[in-house]
């Protein structure tokens, strides 16, 4: 494709300065934000498009000397995601925000949050992502505080307060990393010359924005804004660890000690926030602690050095949750139209469920890496054969235990146990083929594959454990830790511990007013 | 140790304040004051004020800016000042500087000009609520991995957790937590145990229990619901009342009683500062020490309440007033010939203005009724193993009818839902979906944001309806049941004649992405669509042996009728014929007429809602299939008034969509059996409806359910907003307002009814239920006794004055 050198620059440019500038609009013209919104983020994802076929015809370029924005196959495909994601969102809040006075507002901030992400993820140096991280996470607690109650405040308290240590690190990362090497593209930063502690704190900005334990409880607590708001961030902020470990990788993963943390963290966070999102009963609660869950196999992905997979990961989920997000409001007509399915009067039996399910998507997987040969670094290929296994092995169990066992439902459910496999390991071979070029060669510091089979062992042991240990040991256990992950999950009231004291007097004085009252 | 019989006693008590609350895959609109309708509606509005610190009216400002955009006039303000103190009339009027200031000026200038109170500032969250909120919907609604020992109970498997939860720890501290699970583990010992802790003895213990429950209306109105009107429907186990209330009381009493506040502090009392601005309006220096004395005897009249109370009535004034003008308006009116076809629609008030354009297209005779079409039953789907009621909750149907099923239609999706249940379900499946499940996923969000939006059309059924026939251990309809319901049918629409085709219309909603799309249903069929009910009243009325039947009771039904069901989605003002396949081949192209018909007057409906609706007027029909819209339609925004009476009393007034309509003719009806089942059951249905406008409307925060974009669904069960706290009640705020400015006017129900006068009065005393709202204001009724004469007003009292409009009022004093 040949396309003028000026117009790639002017295209690279507006990836960020269209939402920049629709939101600059949207608040001097609160009237036309909803119709300028969107229009912002669209030409943002059509540029980073129109950048990305150039990229990958003639390869990257940069826009500006050291200091400004570089055009590379992971930058503009995260830019064509957050583009993509904040045009469909913005979509739909122009008609779900109908007649909201604060609508405006809403437009305004997530522009200015889709053109930090934006930012984030095409910068050149470590100034210019540190610029866009910090505004996307300052433009998520002003979407957080989008109407006015408890729960925005609660929301915001928790958040800001997790956000504020992760961007001061990364400010300190950014910091120390200017002061020693100056402005410098990101890619030719010797990790050598580097300090030390850089690594560990690119990996605390990790964790407070993709809420990896300890500061995993700010997520829950967001769902006290609205709908579109929760769709954007759990598309568009949350998943940052990826991004930032992705573009710092020369010198974040560099360091053995900082990806030993990550993993120990993520490896953690994934038990948790799975084991939490399975006892919620509220749809936003359970789409919550999934997220959590996700961004802790995320972090595994990035600390094993599956940079690919990480990416593949952050953007499926991406437009996964984002869509469970939009699409949240049905889930009352889907339960009662599921209570009303008719149920097949016999189904498979438990040794074609065994051998269907349990062999046939392990074939399936086998089948995948055979034909497919994604090229993946060991513990990438740990991480795609186990979870595309079992998760193969679950949607043929489930399509088998709910159809009657016709010649049509058994061809139907060999062909996905071996063409869901095949079209998984396809889709990420294929995205490490299309980031190949802009990924590091070698991550030095990465777990190595046998750390992360022990630990899922490990996992799969405990999780076992827990649920098979009999009697009424068992039983004690079980509910202690059913208690203690559900209430963990629910989001912690920092505003009612202040407003107690008063409530207290008050309760009681009326309590008694009322006791006297009545004799 | 107090007895437990007085224990349960007092429980019972105070769960009477608390308003039942469906579950929301079947939206039932309910009053959240029902507890307090033995009470006036003033008297009810004021408790509720203390008990759920909410607004009971709309704000003195919002009433000024009706007031300014003329949906309240002077007269209608004057007129409602006068009757709200007939001593007003009898004080004289003061002259300052030549100018006469009567009473009714003082008080007129202080509801337009006084001082007002502050507006409430959002509602504290109570960490009590939210804490047992929480064990209510883990209770009710199990995730994934459900709660220990569930089966035993809420009260009993709470307290064997307690010991170990954290959050419970935050609350209470661990001494606390530790006297909790100290506790018997039987609810009603545990409760005493509780009360005795906190003090409360026998003179406040109703008061104490009524206040918890009060503090969380939505998870106690689930209570009551699966208590009291669940019947066959409520799941095991029971969240029941005592089990709550044993909870929360624990709960409290380890916090020694610092968690629940009994009643809320009233707002200031602005007495000073408007009786200081009305001395300022009338003169300020120029008055003397009497008139002074004179203005604050005047203002000390109207407390801050009753101000509200005027205001509401001089807005029922204006909305009267209209309607009773309109209806006596002198119209062209033709005696309809023999019509082509005759519509019945449910009462609902979306079916007047799609009643009035079908009539504008030709000969057609249309009728108002309950929207189940006077057949109660259960509705099992095709192929479902489920039946659900399919009536109004005042009945609680036991005869289930259903349909031959084609069992494949479902059995993909079926399978294809259990198996992403299954790999979300648990530690080793969420991964790789939500990683290969978003490409799929994210493409269709974007098409389905993006791309133009289709018309939604009604699947056509699954196959022949099943009536009589039992099936899955449920009886049908049988013979002399289905005689009847169809004797009863035809006499309460009252039908003097009847055309070829009788359309027998239903309605339903067709919505997506919408925790709240039962609400836009038929509220005669349990928050469901009418579909059901009209093909089985169809079916009913068009066997030849009910029909034989009917003839020995005098009933004629010619052979040359067929009454055909249909159903109408008021989202796209769509009516779709049902059971195509039954009409017979004779009426095949007066069908295709009535159709073409009825197409035009769909358009014209929609084109009418696109007036009222925000958004892009082009898309009005095509709404309910956006997944992106919050307010597909209006649902029964605007309802004000409930006409019993003639279709000649409305034909021809455009009624804008806000009045049910239920056809009735008294000289049909000399026993007045019809008019007394239609004043007790659709009147009692539409007024719940009215009272859950109304206060969904005046405290959306309190009585309805807020923002939709907070909605977080619980099962099928409802939604809370946001992450935490109580279950929702009431109506979302998109249903009743746009943005922060109400939509709906909220207004208490209005019946007008043509029917002898005593036999209205007749029916009133004789229904104790009945009597108690009209009686306690909380319906307004008009009457005549014929078409001929002029309408009157029911007074509280019981007596009827004639209707004079409010403008056309000489004043006496």
């Amino acid at each position: 494709m040949y396309c003028d050198a000026d117009m790639l620059e002017l295209a690279l440019l507006l990836v960020p300065i269209a939402p920049l500038t629709a939101a600059a609009l949207a608040v001097l013209w609160g009237r036309r934000a909803d119709r300028i919104a969107p229009i912002g983020s669209a030409i943002s994802t059509a540029a980073a498009i129109v950048v990305m076929t150039s990229v990958v015809w003639s390869g990257p370029f940069a826009v500006g000397s050291s200091a400004g924005l570089v055009a590379d196959r992971i930058g503009t495909v995260l830019a064509i995601l957050t583009g993509g994601v904040g045009t469909v969102v913005m979509s739909f809040a122009r008609r779900a925000l109908d007649g909201d006075p604060r609508a405006p507002r809403f437009f305004g901030y997530a522009s200015l949050l889709v053109a930090g992400t934006a930012l984030t993820a095409v910068a050149a140096s470590f100034t210019g992502l540190t610029i866009g991280w910090v505004t996307t996470g300052w433009a998520l607690l002003g979407l957080l505080t989008h109407r006015e109650w408890s729960q925005a405040h609660n929301a915001l308290q928790a958040t800001r307060r997790t956000f504020l240590i992760g961007d001061l690190a990364l400010v300190l990362a950014a910091g120390a990393v200017l002061g020693r090497v100056g402005e410098i593209p990101l890619q030719s930063v010797d990790a050598s010359v580097i300090p030390q502690i850089v690594p560990f704190l690119i990996v605390a900005a990790a964790i407070s924005r993709s809420a990896l334990i300890p500061a995993h409880r700010w997520l829950v607590t967001t769902i006290a804004a609205p709908t579109p708001v929760s769709a954007l961030l759990h598309a568009g902020v949350v998943n940052a660890a990826g991004v930032l470990i992705v573009k710092t990788a020369p010198i974040s993963t560099a360091s053995g000690a900082a990806m030993a943390v990550l993993f120990g963290v993520a490896a953690a966070t994934t038990l948790l926030g799975t084991a939490i999102m399975l006892t919620r009963s509220d749809v936003k609660g359970g789409l919550a602690w999934s997220t959590v869950g996700q961004m802790g196999f995320m972090g595994v992905q990035l600390a094993v050095g599956a940079l690919a997979g990480a990416l593949f990961h952050l953007v499926g989920h991406a437009m996964y949750k984002a869509s469970l997000f939009l699409g949240s409001g049905g889930a009352i007509t889907a339960m009662e139209r599921r209570h009303h399915l008719p149920r097949p009067d016999s189904t498979a039996s438990r040794s074609t469920r065994i051998f269907l399910a349990g062999v046939g998507s392990a074939l399936g997987v086998a089948v995948g890496f055979s034909v497919i040969d994604p090229h993946l670094e060991p513990a990438g290929a740990v991480l795609v054969a186990t979870f595309g296994w079992f998760t193969t092995m679950r949607l043929v169990d489930g399509w088998l235990s709910a159809m009657v066992p016709s010649g049509a439902t058994l061809a139907l459910a060999s062909v996905a146990a071996v063409g869901l496999p095949l079209a998984y390991v396809g889709g990420i071979g294929a995205f490490e083929v299309l980031l190949a070029p802009a990924l590091p060669a070698e991550v030095s510091g990465a777990i190595p594959a046998t750390v992360l089979g022990g630990a899922l062992v490990v996992a799969a042991i405990a999780i076992l454990v827990v649920r098979m240990l009999p009697g009424r040991v068992g039983d004690h256990i079980r509910g202690r830790v059913f208690t203690w992950l559900a209430t963990h999950g629910d989001p912690v009231t920092h505003l009612a511990g202040q407003a107690r004291p008063d409530a207290r007097t008050e309760g009681r004085r009326s309590l008694d007013a009322v006791a006297g009252e009545a004799r | 140790m107090t007895d437990p019989t007085v224990l349960r006693a007092d429980i019972a008590t105070a769960a009477r304040s608390v308003a039942p609350l469906w579950p929301l895959r079947s939206f039932v609109a309910v009053n959240p004051l029902r507890g307090l309708e033995h009470r006036t509606f003033d008297g009810a509005c004021a408790r509720a004020q203390e008990w759920f610190d909410a607004d009971t009216h709309l704000a003195i400002p919002r009433y000024r800016k009706l007031h300014g955009d003329g949906r309240i006039c002077d007269a209608d303000l004057r007129l409602a000042i006068r009757s709200s103190d007939p001593h007003l009339g009898s004080l004289e009027p003061i002259w300052v500087e030549g100018r006469r200031i009567d009473p009714v000026d003082v008080i007129r200038a202080d509801l337009l000009e006084g001082p007002v109170a502050a507006p409430r500032g959002a509602v504290e969250t109570n960490p009590l609520v939210e804490y047992a909120a929480a064990w209510c919907a883990r209770f009710v609604v199990p995730g994934k991995l459900s709660m220990p020992g569930r089966d035993r109970g809420f009260f009993k498997s709470w307290r064997a957790l307690a010991g170990s939860d954290p959050s419970l720890t935050r609350l209470v501290g661990r001494g606390g937590r530790r006297w909790i699970t100290s506790l018997p583990d039987e609810p009603l010992r545990a409760l005493d145990a509780a009360l005795e802790h906190l003090g409360v003895d026998d003179a406040v213990r109703t008061d104490y229990i009524r206040s918890l429950l009060t503090s969380m209306p939505g998870w106690s109105g689930y209570a009551k619901w699966e208590a009291e009107w669940a019947g066959i429907d409520a799941p095991t186990p029971r969240l029941r009342i005592v089990d709550l209330v044993a909870m929360m009381a624990s709960v409290d009493a380890a916090s020694a009683g610092q968690l629940i506040r009994a009643g809320h502090p009233s707002p200031a009392d602005l007495l000073d500062e408007r009786v200081a601005a009305a001395t300022d309006r009338a003169g300020g220096d120029l008055l003397t020490d009497a008139d002074r004395q004179w203005i604050t005897s005047i203002i000390e009249r109207v407390p801050d309440r009753a101000r509200q109370s005027i205001w509401l009535t001089a807005h029922e004034i204006h909305y009267r007033d209209r309607l009773l003008a309109s209806l006596d308006a002198p119209r062209p009116m033709e005696a309809t010939p023999q019509p082509l076809a005759q519509m019945v629609n449910c009462i609902d008030v979306r079916s007047e203005p799609l009643r009035r354009h079908l009539e504008s297209q030709g000969s057609y005779e249309t009728f108002g009724f309950a929207g189940f079409f006077g057949v109660p039953i259960r509705w099992r789907p095709a192929g479902s193993e489920l039946s659900r009621p399919r009536a109004p909750v005042l009945v609680s149907p036991s005869e289930e009818v259903t349909e031959t099923s084609d069992t494949a239609r479902g059995a993909l999706r079926l399978g294809a839902e259990t198996a992403l249940q299954r790999a979300k379900g648990g530690f080793d499946g969420p991964f790789a979906l939500a990683e290969g499940g978003g490409w799929i996923l994210g493409p269709i969000s974007a098409a389905r944001t993006l791309v133009h939006r289709r018309r939604p059309t009604t699947e056509p059924s699954g196959g022949d309806l099943i009536v009589a026939a039992e099936h899955h251990g449920r009886s049908g309809l049988g013979f002399d049941r289905r005689v009847l319901l169809a004797e009863a049918i035809v006499t309460t629409i009252g039908f003097e004649r009847f055309a070829p085709i009788v359309l027998l219309c239903g309605h339903t909603s067709a919505t997506v992405n919408n925790p709240h799309a039962s609400s836009l249903d038929c509220g005669a069929c349990a928050g469901a669509p009418g579909g059901a009910n009209a093909r089985a009243a169809a079916n009913i009325l068009n066997e030849p042996g009910v029909r034989t039947e009917l003839s020995t009771r005098g009933i004629e039904i010619p052979d040359g009728t067929w009454f055909v069901p249909a159903e109408h989605d008021t989202a796209s003002d769509q009516v779709t014929v049902l059971d195509r396949h039954l009409v017979p081949s004779s009426h095949h192209d007066l069908l295709a007429r009535l159709e073409a018909d009825l197409a035009i007057a769909g358009a014209a409906t929609a084109d009418e809602r696109a007036r009222r609706l925000p958004g892009d007027p082009r898309t009005i029909r095509d709404r309910g299939s956006d997944w992106a819209q919050v307010r597909p339609e209006w649902g029964l925004a605007g309802n004000a008034a409930f006409v019993i009476g003639p279709r000649s009393t409305t034909e021809g007034v455009d009624l804008e969509g806000r009045v049910f309509l239920h056809s009735y003719q008294a000289e049909h009806d000399p026993d007045a059996v019809v008019l007394e089942n239609i004043l007790t059951a659709p009147l009692i249905v539409a007024q719940w409806i009215s009272a859950q406008y109304y206060f969904s409307t005046v405290d959306n925060e309190v009585f309805g359910a807020g923002d939709k974009m907070l909605h977080n669904a619980i099962g099928d069960i409802g939604v809370m907003k946001g992450a935490t706290g109580d279950l929702a009640i009431g109506l979302p705020l998109q249903s009743v307002a746009i943005g922060d400015e109400p939509f709906h006017e909220p207004l208490r129900l209005l019946a007008v009814i043509e029917a002898p006068l005593e036999r209205i009065d007749a029916i009133i005393d004789r229904n104790p239920d009945l009597a108690k709202l009209v009686e306690g204001q909380w319906i307004n009724i008009a009457g005549r006794s014929s078409g001929d004469e002029p309408w009157s007003l029911r007074t509280a009292q019981g007596s009827w004055v004639s209707w004079h409009p409010a403008r056309e009022i000489k004043e006496t004093a």
